[in-house]
This record gives structure tokens, C-alpha cells and sequence, in this order.
């Protein structure tokens, strides 16, 4: 089963066969608890929202076309259901605590969690952690999970040009913070 | 020449040294909660959950009490005030009906029972069937869960969670959830159907003033059937108690 490609498990899922969709879950839980924990910087939601992810793409494998890649299809899911997360913890807050009305995002967190281990790794994670949200998520995307900017396109759900465009001025920043005297 | 190619190495780098958060054992938990049966579709459910939300975010549409999700049988209520009536016992007669056992509840409902398959343990500790007078036909189907270890007690009864199944006329509700001003609520989708997550509310019927206080609900439509549960389980579990609904 584990040797299976994701083709062969898909068709195996997509009859209903728990077994072989589990091989998938397996396959895939590290990357897809890491990318929501990139959107949500929050273990529990992240752990929550990866198991609800792989739910909810069990229910629609149906739909899967064979011939697309998974791994974008899953990562999608499991980042609308990172978002969601993301966007009602905020509202309850604006909500609940502060009364307000607005349905803006919240900045969110800073990737604080993460541990470098060396001098330079720290110091490029908090040059990291200055970055917006948005794109944070981008970069740890691209070199922390080493997704494609295609992947991210279909991950986010934005054009790839947007993908090129977040990663350019996000590394312009990087570089300035890393080394402002360039 | 890519203007940040020392910068993007320098990133490949540090993505060998990150440590994240170590990955939970999530394949065992999708395992135990996939049901046996896919659930259908729901037509129009996200479009609901969207206007509840629409209706939230409208200051106007909060006002006083208003209904604002009514499943088959309940309706949910947002109040800016407390309730005044008296404190109901967690199983009273009024919201639940009397006690019955599954056959009879089968019987009475006119169509097969759904069993929750995740979490609550089989088979229901009680079962209450109401069929109030006045409501179009309205049956509910009530199964009352014991405490687990993995089901906490509400409150400190020792029931673990109330799970309530009704069919009828949509247009004569009769619990009422009232969302107070201190409570959490929001809508959900539970993949088998639009719904409502609210903790710390309170339950009543539309017969009296009267309620009591609740655990954690979530209410529900799916085929037509109102569902609420009734627990101290969090909102994403119990969604997935929702989901995972079963034929007897």
C-alpha cells in the first residue's frame, strides 16, 4: 500500500475503500498540518484544521480528476479550511471582544514557533516575522515546504503572477532586513 | 542574473533547519471519524450559512430577539436580555417528551432512526419521543448519552450528550435555543448541512417563558431533518459527530 502511487490510491479511494485513502493521509499529514500551520501560526488550529482538511477531501474525492495532481487539490482544501479558521477566529474576536463590524483579517501572529538552528536561521526568521501576513505564508510556502509557485497558486488560490509578484517584493524586504546596507 | 539568488539559498538553508511543530498523528483520527456511507449533498447549504452570516454582520437584523436559523423544529433566538422563567431540570418532560424505548421511537417517527457512530457510545443510555399537540405533525426523537471518558458530563449530571433527531412541519418550531448576549455562536457548515454552533445559551420551548441552561449545542438540517447535540464535546468534534450519522 505504501509503495501505491497516488494515482492507484485515489481510484482505490474513489470507490470508497478507507484503506487506501488512509495510505493518502499518511502520505500527506506532514505537509498538510505545515501548511495550515503556516496560515494559522496556532498548533491546535492547525492539527484541527488538517483533520477536518482530510475529511472534507474524503467527502469530495469523488469529484478528483485522476489525471490532476493531488497534492495541489489537497492543499487547497486544507488551506480554505485553514482560512476559514483563520477568518471567524477573527471575527468572533472583533465581535465578542472589541464590537466592531469590520470583516477585515486580523494581522495574525508571527512564525515565532519556528526554531532555527543556527545564528543566520534566526535571524532570517525574524526578518521573516516583519513580513505581512500574506506574505509570510508565501515564503514559508516556497522555501520551508518547497511548494512550487504553481502550487501555491492552487494552494492560495490566486494567480501565479500574484504568487511571483508577493515572492519578488517579499525577498526585496528579506534583503533589506537582512542586510540593510545593500 | 536573479538579483536575490544568495538570499534564496540562503533560504533553502534554513528550510533543512527549521523545526516545526511536531506533526500530530491526524491519519488515526480521519481513520475513526470517516462514516461508512458518504452523507449527501445538501442543495443551497452554503448559501445558507452565507446569509446567516450576512444577517449577523447587519446590525439592524440583530435587533432584539430575532429568529435566525430555524431547523426543522427549532428555532435559534439572539436575545439582548437574560430570561426570567424558572430553571428547567437538563431532561424535562416539556423539551424532550417522555421516555421510550427504540423500537417505539421508530414507530413514532414513521422512518428509519440516525445513530451517531462517532464518539457518543452505542446503544443511548435513554430515548424520549415528543409529539407535541399543535405542531403540524412535529416528532422529535431524543437519545440521551452517559458520561465517558472520552464524553465529559454536562454540567455535573452525568449525561455525556442529548441528541435529538425531528421531522415535521418547519413553520411550528418548538425547542428554542436563545443565543444571550454572553454567549459564543456562530454558523457552521458540517458537510452534511448548513448549521449553528452556540455555547453558553439557553433551551426552551416556544410554550413559556421557562428554560434552562445548556451545554454546547449544534444544530443542523440535513434530508429534510433538524438534528441538535447536545454536549461538552468542542465545536469541531462535534461536527464530526454530525457528519458521522448513520441508518440504524
Amino acid at each position: 500500500m505504501e509503495s501505491s502511487s497516488d494515482d492507484e490510491l485515489i481510484a482505490r479511494a474513489q470507490r470508497g475503500d478507507n484503506v487506501a485513502y488512509d495510505a493518502l493521509v499518511r502520505r500527506y499529514q506532514e505537509l498538510a498540518f505545515r501548511t495550515a500551520w503556516v496560515i494559522l501560526l496556532h498548533e491546535q488550529d492547525a492539527q484541527d484544521a488538517t483533520q477536518m482538511a482530510f475529511l472534507k477531501a474524503w467527502k469530495a474525492i469523488g469529484t478528483f480528476r485522476v489525471s490532476d495532481p493531488f497534492r495541489p487539490w489537497l492543499l487547497r482544501v486544507v488551506a480554505n479550511e485553514a482560512k476559514n479558521r483563520r477568518a471567524s477566529r477573527w471575527r468572533w474576536w472583533q465581535t465578542h471582544v472589541f464590537g466592531m463590524e469590520s470583516t477585515e483579517i486580523s494581522p495574525g501572529g508571527t512564525p515565532d514557533q519556528l526554531v532555527g538552528r543556527s545564528e543566520t536561521s534566526a535571524a532570517l526568521l525574524d526578518a521573516i516575522s516583519t513580513l505581512s501576513v500574506n506574505d509570510q505564508q508565501i515564503v514559508l510556502m516556497r522555501y520551508a515546504l518547497d511548494l512550487s509557485e504553481a502550487e501555491i497558486a492552487a494552494t492560495l488560490a490566486i494567480p501565479r503572477g500574484t504568487v511571483k509578484s508577493r515572492l519578488h517584493r517579499a525577498l526585496a524586504r528579506l534583503r533589506e532586513v537582512v542586510d540593510p546596507n545593500e | 542574473m536573479n538579483d536575490h539568488a544568495e538570499l534564496e539559498q540562503m533560504l533553502h538553508l534554513l528550510s533543512e533547519e527549521l523545526v516545526f511543530p511536531p506533526t500530530p498523528v491526524i491519519s488515526e483520527r480521519v481513520k475513526r471519524s470517516i462514516p461508512h456511507r458518504r452523507p449527501p449533498r445538501v442543495p443551497g447549504a452554503l448559501m445558507t450559512v452565507a446569509l446567516i452570516a450576512l444577517l449577523l454582520l447587519t446590525p439592524p437584523a440583530r435587533a432584539a430577539i430575532q429568529s435566525v436559523f430555524d431547523a426543522v423544529g427549532i428555532e435559534v433566538r439572539i436575545s439582548d436580555r437574560e430570561m426570567n422563567g424558572t430553571d428547567l431540570p437538563l431532561l424535562d418532560e416539556s423539551l424532550f417528551g417522555v421516555p421510550v424505548s427504540l423500537e417505539e421511537a421508530e414507530i413514532a417517527f414513521g422512518r428509519p432512526l440516525v445513530i451517531p457512530t462517532h464518539v457518543l457510545p452505542e446503544p443511548p443510555a435513554a430515548i424520549y419521543l415528543l409529539q407535541p399537540e399543535g405542531s403540524s405533525g412535529l416528532t422529535s426523537i431524543t437519545m440521551v448519552y452517559a458520561a465517558t471518558d472520552d464524553l465529559p458530563g454536562i454540567a455535573d449530571t452525568g449525561v455525556g450528550a442529548i441528541f435529538t433527531q425531528m421531522v415535521g412541519s418547519g413553520d411550528q418550531p418548538w425547542l428554542v435555543k436563545t443565543i444571550l448576549p454572553s454567549a459564543t455562536s456562530e454558523p457552521v457548515s458540517t458537510g452534511v448541512g448548513p448549521g449553528w454552533w452556540i455555547e453558553d445559551g439557553r433551551l426552551g420551548t416556544t410554550s413559556g417563558t421557562d428554560s434552562r441552561v445548556s451545554g454546547h449545542v449544534l444544530i443542523w438540517l440535513s434530508d429534510n431533518r433538524g438534528y441538535r447535540l447536545e454536549s461538552g464535546l468542542d465545536r469541531d468534534t462535534s461536527i464530526l459527530v454530525a457528519e458521522s450519522l448513520e441508518h440504524r
